[in-house]
């Protein structure tokens, strides 16, 4: 039987911060909202990945002067923290796609578990291979 | 259930007998209610369109990070091995390709978000358009970058 859930009345931005609040009895939320927020991080840094990249056309003196400044420490922890956001992003996009054709569905929260040690050892790897190879 | 003058009931999310694989569609639910007449064919499967973009990103991607890291002594390419990379063909069609999929997944994955925000699906069409339009100028930009560097690098 299909409940009657009515939408509930509130304010236009608030309504997209619904993802923020944990569902408990929801195993996927968490899922949820870090796709989400692995997918926002991801697309900030696309748009500045391709704004970076225009300093190609100031030929060899604009650009290799900026894989110096790319190669330092910060930065490599910051790639690390990408790869951590693609990994996951990745891994939970095959989950669902998985979920959605009904694969795993009887064990959702297990499911989850994978992706998201997976995903922690993959990152844990490339972290090292990136700071410390 | 109900008088004869009550809404027709309508669901929020999945329904209890939804099937593994079901999808709403337009004029099921609430999903269905925000979408325009001549969207009702195509917006309840673009899910679809973000599993197979999301599939080739992970192909793209990974032949991305491999080629510009490493493959390269040192993992960062200076502009001589960009531009040398870019005129083999191989690599300047992953590259396009990984340039189209993820403008294809990054549009569909703001809309998905902006389902939730906005409610009048006048508004949610004008941001789907201008957000095509915008992942549009993004795909000429980069496309004119890598000519750039191909033809005069």
């Amino acid at each position: 039987m299909t409940t009657n859930v009515e939408r509930p009345e509130v304010p236009l931005f608030r309504r997209h911060l619904y993802w923020l609040q944990p569902r408990w009895r929801d195993p996927g939320w968490l899922a949820f909202a870090l796709n989400r927020l692995s997918g926002y991080i991801l697309v900030l840094y696309l748009l500045a990945h391709f704004v970076i990249l225009s300093r190609l056309t100031a030929g060899p003196a604009g650009w290799d002067s900026l894989l110096e400044i790319f190669g330092s420490q910060p930065f490599l922890v910051g790639d690390t923290l990408l790869i951590a956001a693609v990994v996951f992003h990745g891994l939970n996009g095959l989950r669902v796609t998985a979920l959605t054709f009904g694969f795993g569905s009887r064990h959702p929260s297990l499911l989850f578990g994978v992706v998201f040690a997976v995903s922690v050892v993959i990152t844990l790897l490339a972290g090292w291979a990136i700071l410390f190879e | 259930m109900s008088g004869p003058t009550r809404p027709a009931r309508r669901f929020l999310g999945r329904p209890d007998d939804a099937y593994p694989g079901f999808v709403p569609r337009a004029g099921d639910g609430p999903e269905g209610a925000r979408a325009l007449p001549g969207a009702a064919n195509w917006a309840g499967r673009l899910w679809m369109v973000q599993a197979i973009s999301g599939a080739l990103l992970i192909v793209f991607l990974g032949l991305h990070l491999v080629a510009q890291h490493l493959l390269v002594p040192g993992g960062l390419r200076d502009y001589a091995a960009v531009v040398s990379y870019l005129r083999q063909p191989p690599a300047l069609l992953a590259e396009l390709g990984l340039l189209g999929s993820v403008i294809v997944h990054v549009v569909l994955g703001i809309r998905a978000g902006v389902v939730e925000m906005v409610k009048s699906p006048v508004w949610l069409q004008r941001i789907t358009i201008g957000l095509w339009i915008a992942g549009g100028l993004f795909f000429v930009y980069a496309t004119w970058l890598t000519a750039v560097l191909v033809v005069a690098g």
